[in-house]
């Protein structure tokens, strides 16, 4: 038995851990566009900033790959799946044969299209090596430019000044920063840890144009509204797409991301998918969603790993909206749907913001900011749907609720020793 | 098992116990173990109902109590509930005895006469009631009647408080803890720490010192005083020790706790010829009294009568399978000796109506009518003497010789009548200073390991060393109270003590006998012209535990003595009180405390300090 | 492999078990040390009240542990113990607080000035292979046992007894 696994990162590589563990004689074989062994993609903004370097964000090292027996092919990318006949073409035209494929292909920046976006200097932030083109750029920088509100942009603006960069400006369209994840005020606490370090915003705008000088480099951007920043460099973050070719021509059914059944297999037989480039249903909303969450990369990949490996694994509808992060010295957690509901509790104390969404008497969504501890217990009610008792709703709205209160669902939950 | 005791005997009965299948102190120590932090650190409080309240030492959970007490707060109410604790037990000892002074007086207890009638005196002459002419029995009515008043006085201050050298009086005054009444003190120290009243740690530490104080110059120094007219003042006496004392062949009786007021009787009633036969009836060779803890000093000060050992041994002195009756009074007496008791033949009998023992017999002592308590107590034991089962018996070999009774008006017999030969002695250097040690035995520590480390050290250093309580039991049972262990103290303290034949460490008596510690360190200040404070002294608990060694520590520090503690108060949670209590405290008072736990060490401590106060009083 | 098996019902609420693992993660390893340690130790262990019961938590070291998928450095990790740990592993804590966020037991810290998170590491352990917190506790409402199926199977009916005052 051979299976290939196209993706070198969280689901590819879990994915490639827990077939080892399932089937000790199965061939593993691991092809990867991106270079060396697998690395936090979330940690690349600390490679900007200067504070690690690629071996000091690995997640997993050489030496790994020849514990579990995988051979990895990195570097390389796959050009195409043959699903009848069980092949994949690589870049130069290796053929490798498979039993069984996981597509694990991730997702790409979605690339901006205004005059002078393909200028050098401007960039996207996906990989560990944009990272280092960045890092390398910033030191002669005096000032940069981010486009984009939400984590990616934030984490590279922070990163940015952390280096050195003077001047920091992030142009935010919406009406403040992490919409998906925060409200107005929660946002607000995290804008003033940002600003505190000399980070400038620019709400409601978007880039327009990048002015060159007279060598043309990049000197400055235009702002949608007309007005001009200086900028040496430009960090550009609207989200990402997933990478779903491979699939597509390949003639298997993709949608905004790779369609997968309940057991992440695609359309195609004995092909399955998982991480950024799948879509899936969440679980608050039911809405159909590409979610790009390491978290549920990892855990798609372990249960991919089952399917592949011969264990069926049902993979339940997953709670997409779990995202946590400190820039400053303000950490924040979002979680579930923190839009809806048909009841909120919001307690503001100093530094500290807390907001329960419930819908039906149950939670669907919480925000935490400046404060976060147990955080998880709250995650946990969000992830159970479960009808919550008059006490223990009193106990989440005042945030004292504990592991103890919850211990009996916890139980019930596989996975809990 | 040698991590439990450095005595030969008490390991021996471990050893027996266990096989025996008896638990002892030691183990029960094991079932509390790991024992709480909370407590270690002194941050928990129980003063109210809405409580119990505990705060976190380390800053991660609560920072106050329910009502707002900090850990300062509750470090202090604790410390001071537990002075008050101490301060009543020695003061309530003193008012048995003082009531014991009145009924004699009065004519309704034949069997107590004053036995120190120029003591009685004396102490008359100091409250100012007229000898001269005047009957033992008069002259004793008024004593009592005035002693008896220190407990509730309203005339501001306690008597004895003039015993001390003006400038520390002037010094309690302007710090405004100055005793005013026995009962006062530990009754507004209850109620400072009731919920609400004094929160300030520093007011509280105070008032807790004013409460030392009125045991230290209050109810011990009364119990020391009264017992020594009522029973004889303590002269230079000789007797054994150690758990060897018991005899295979006589009815063995053990004589625990803390007065002299039954037990004195009991020595008496031992003697007589009647219960005498009726034991050699039994098939027993005699009756055999032996002391243990306080009152074991009180009749070995008083009567060389033998001691079968400390705090510690209590239980294994059953475990010998020879007591026929322990008799317990009051204070540090184990509730576990009924149980113990239960798998031997012994008796435990009870008599004090203040304290009962599930399990024990209990014989209500009553002065009115003592001698015929004492001897149905006697005969109980001697009709016990048959029940003994021989193959249980198992006396350790070991005993040591002693001499004891050094009361202040033993010392000064010694001295040729005045304290100057003393004086001279710690001018010259041949004696370097004097150190008090006393305290218990605490299971946490190797029995008598830090009593008997310390005192060796001190006395090779030509300190001369004063005992009492478990501590001087634990130096008669090492032969440390010969004269001959002078061949142990340095150059300076041998000469002395082979001059005048006495041994390096002088037993002084019960624990409420430091008041007799406080008396010489006033006397030699008075004779200098100088405060206590500036005198090379230093007083040491190195195995206490009760709440009375730290009213007693905090009493003999309040007067002005370096105080070095062996285990570990319960202050640590707050460092501003442990701050206040080693460092703070020798702006206010002159002295403060030490805990050193290591009695190596802790005896360096000593003689530094004795060192230092030489140098500033122009000393070598 | 051996877990610290809770028993509510023995469970006074008295925090010994806090206090030994502070101490058992300070410098000086003794209470009275730890006290006066400038850089404070940090306890794992949390005791809570779930109805009228009293719960010592700390980190279960699940078998498919929420907080090793989320850990977006790769530093919480499985040890070869099977100890569920975000020291000595490929990757280094961030302090991102994805492990905090999927917690279900709350019982991973977020040092926030130190970007760490902090958690039972059993690196408490003395002689007697017990953990400080079991070692600590007076009532042995704590527990270091091989736990099997049928004392899962008695577990779960307490804690549902639980839950049904509780939750």
């Amino acid at each position: 038995m051979h299976i290939a696994i196209i993706g070198n990162s969280a689901a590819g590589l879990t994915a490639a851990r827990t077939i080892r563990k399932i089937k000790p004689s199965a061939g593993i074989t691991v092809i990867s566009d991106e270079s060396g062994p697998a690395y936090a993609r979330c940690l690349i903004p600390e490679i900007l900033a200067g504070v690690r370097d690629i071996p000091g964000i690995g997640y997993a090292t050489q030496q790994f790959y020849q514990d579990y027996d995988i051979n990895l092919r990195s570097g390389i990318k796959v050009s195409s799946i043959n699903a009848v006949n069980h092949k994949l073409k690589l870049e130069g035209g290796q053929v490798i044969k498979y039993d069984r494929l996981l597509v694990a292909t991730g997702a790409s920046p979605v690339q901006p299209g205004w005059p002078g976006s393909d200028l050098p200097s401007v960039f996207t932030l996906r990989t560990a090596s944009q990272a280092v083109m960045i890092r390398k750029m910033a030191i002669d920088c005096a000032s940069a430019v981010v486009e984009g509100g939400g984590l990616v942009s934030l984490k590279a603006a922070y990163a940015l000044k952390k280096r050195g960069v003077k001047d920091v400006a992030v142009i935010v369209r919406s009406p403040h920063i992490l919409m998906k994840q925060l409200d107005r005020d929660s946002a607000g606490l995290v804008e003033n840890d940002l600003t505190s370090v000399g980070i400038k915003f620019y709400y409601g705008t978007g880039l327009a144009a990048a002015i060159q000088g007279p060598r043309g480099e990049l000197q400055s951007v235009e702002l949608e509204d007309g007005r001009q920043l200086p900028a040496g460099l430009v960090v550009i973050g609207k989200g990402v797409q997933p990478n779903s070719e491979l699939i597509r021509n390949a003639g298997g059914k993709i949608n905004r991301g790779i369609l997968v059944n309940e057991y992440l297999e695609t359309s195609l037989p004995g092909i399955y998918a998982a991480g950024d480039c799948i879509e899936v249903t969440d679980s608050v909303t039911g809405a159909q969603v590409v979610s790009g969450l390491w978290t549920l990369a990892v855990e798609q990949g372990r249960i991919a790993g089952c399917n592949l490996a011969g264990q069926a694994r049902k993979y339940p509808p997953p709670l997409t909206r779990l995202n946590s992060a400190q820039f400053g010295s303000v950490p924040f957690v979002s979680v579930g749907d923190v839009q809806g509901g048909d009841e909120l509790a919001v307690y503001q104390g100093a530094g500290v913001y807390r907001k329960l969404c419930f819908r039906d008497n149950r939670l669907t969504g919480f925000i935490m900011a400046g404060l976060v501890d147990r955080a998880g217990v709250y995650t946990s009610l969000v992830k159970q749907a479960k009808k919550l008792s008059a006490p223990l709703k009193d106990r989440l709205i005042n945030g004292k609720v504990t592991g103890a209160d919850i211990l009996p669902i916890l139980t019930r939950q596989g996975g809990i020793q | 098992m040698s991590d439990k005791s450095v005595d030969q005997s008490t390991i021996k009965m471990i050893k027996k116990a266990k096989s025996d299948g008896i638990e002892t102190v030691w183990d029960r120590l094991a079932a509390q173990e790991p024992q709480c932090g909370f407590g270690q650190l002194g941050i928990c409080c129980r003063n109210c109902n809405m409580g119990p309240c505990r705060i976190d030492p380390f800053g991660d959970g609560a920072s106050h109590g329910v009502c707002g007490a900090n850990a300062d707060t509750i470090v202090a109410r604790n410390l001071v509930r537990a002075i008050a604790a101490g301060a009543a037990s020695h003061s309530d000892h003193g008012r048995g005895i003082v009531s014991t002074l009145l009924a004699s007086a009065q004519g309704h207890a034949p069997d107590y006469p004053i036995k120190d009638e120029a003591k009685l005196k004396a102490l008359a002459a100091e409250y100012s009631i007229a000898v001269e002419g005047r009957s033992v029995k008069d002259i004793a009515l008024d004593l009592a009647g005035q002693v008896l008043d220190e407990f509730g006085t309203r005339k501001g201050f306690l008597q004895f408080v003039n015993r001390v050298p003006e400038k520390r009086r002037a010094l309690w005054n302007s710090l405004d803890i100055t005793p005013r009444g026995i009962d006062r003190e530990v009754v507004e120290s209850m109620h400072r720490t009731h919920v609400g009243v004094d929160n300030d740690y520093v007011s509280l530490i105070l008032q807790g010192m004013r409460t030392a104080l009125s045991d230290g110059w209050g109810g011990s120094a009364i119990a020391t005083e009264l017992s020594d007219v009522l029973f004889g003042t303590p002269s230079p006496v000789k007797g054994t020790s150690n758990l060897g004392v018991l005899r295979e062949d006589q009815v063995n009786i053990i004589l625990h706790g803390h007065e002299p007021t039954l037990s004195d009787i009991i020595v008496h009633a031992a003697r007589d010829p009647e219960l005498l036969k009726e034991a050699r009836e039994k098939g027993a060779a005699g009756i055999n009294i032996c002391g243990m803890c306080c009152t074991g000093n009180e009749i070995l000060m008083r009567h060389g009568v033998p001691v079968a050992g400390n705090f510690l041994q209590q239980e294994l002195a059953i475990v010998t399978g020879a007591v026929d009756a322990i008799i317990v009074d009051i204070q540090c007496i184990m509730p576990s000796l009924p149980q113990v008791a239960s798998c031997y033949h012994t008796k435990i009998i009870s008599t004090s109506p203040k304290a009962k023992f599930p399990g024990a017999e209990h014989i209500s002592f009553d002065e009115h009518n003592a001698m015929n308590t004492a001897r149905k107590i006697v005969r109980l034991a001697v009709e016990n003497y048959s029940n003994r089962s021989p193959e249980k018996v198992s006396i350790p070999s070991d005993q040591m010789e002693y001499m004891a009774g050094f009361s202040v008006e033993a010392i000064l017999e010694a001295l040729g009548g005045s304290l100057n030969p003393l004086v001279d002695a710690i001018k010259s250097g041949s004696i370097r200073g004097i150190v008090g040690v006393v305290g218990c035995n605490n299971p946490k520590y190797k029995q008598d390991y830090s009593h008997l480390t310390f005192v060796r050290e001190l006395i090779k250093n030509d300190i001369l060393v004063v005992g009492t309580g478990c501590a001087a039991i634990a130096c008669a049972k090492s032969g440390l109270l010969l004269p001959a262990a002078a061949s142990e103290a340095g150059e300076g303290l041998r000469s002395v003590c082979r001059s005048l034949g006495i041994p390096p460490v002088l037993h002084m008596g019960s624990c409420v006998d430091i008041s007799r510690i406080m008396q010489v360190a006033a006397a030699v200040a008075n004779v200098l012209g100088v405060d206590i404070s500036d005198l090379p002294l230093a007083g040491a608990a190195p195995e206490w535990m009760s709440e009375k060694a730290v009213s007693i520590g905090t009493y003999v520090v309040s007067s002005g003595i370096f105080t070095i503690l062996g285990t570990i108060p319960p202050v640590l949670g707050s460092k501003n009180v442990a701050g206040l209590l080693t460092s703070g405290a020798e702006k206010v008072v002159g002295a403060v405390f030490a805990v050193e736990e290591d009695p190596a060490a802790a005896a360096l401590l000593a003689i530094n300090h004795i060192t230092a106060k030489r140098k500033a009083l122009g000393l070598g | 492999m051996k877990e610290v098996l809770i028993n509510a019902e023995r469970c006074l609420g008295c925090r010994s078990c806090e206090i030994a693992c502070a101490v058992a993660h300070s410098d000086s390893k003794n209470l009275l040390g730890a006290v006066g340690e400038t850089d404070i130790p940090i306890k794992r262990i949390f005791v809570h009240q779930a109805g009228k019961r009293n719960i010592a938590l700390s980190c279960r070291h699940c078998e498919e542990a929420p907080c090793i998928d989320a850990c977006i450095a790769g530093a919480m990790h499985r040890t070869a113990d099977g100890l569920v740990d975000n020291t000595g592993g490929t990757g280094e804590c961030s302090g991102c607080w994805m492990c905090v966020m999927v917690c279900p037991y709350g019982v991973i810290r977020s040092e926030i000035d130190r970007r760490l998170a902090l958690k039972c590491d059993r690196k408490c352990m003395d002689e007697s292979a017990e953990p400080a917190c079991v070692r600590a506790c007076p009532t042995r409402a704590l527990k270091f046992v091989v736990v099997d199926e049928f004392s899962r199977d008695r577990r779960q009916r307490f804690l549902d007894a639980i839950g049904n005052e509780s939750v």
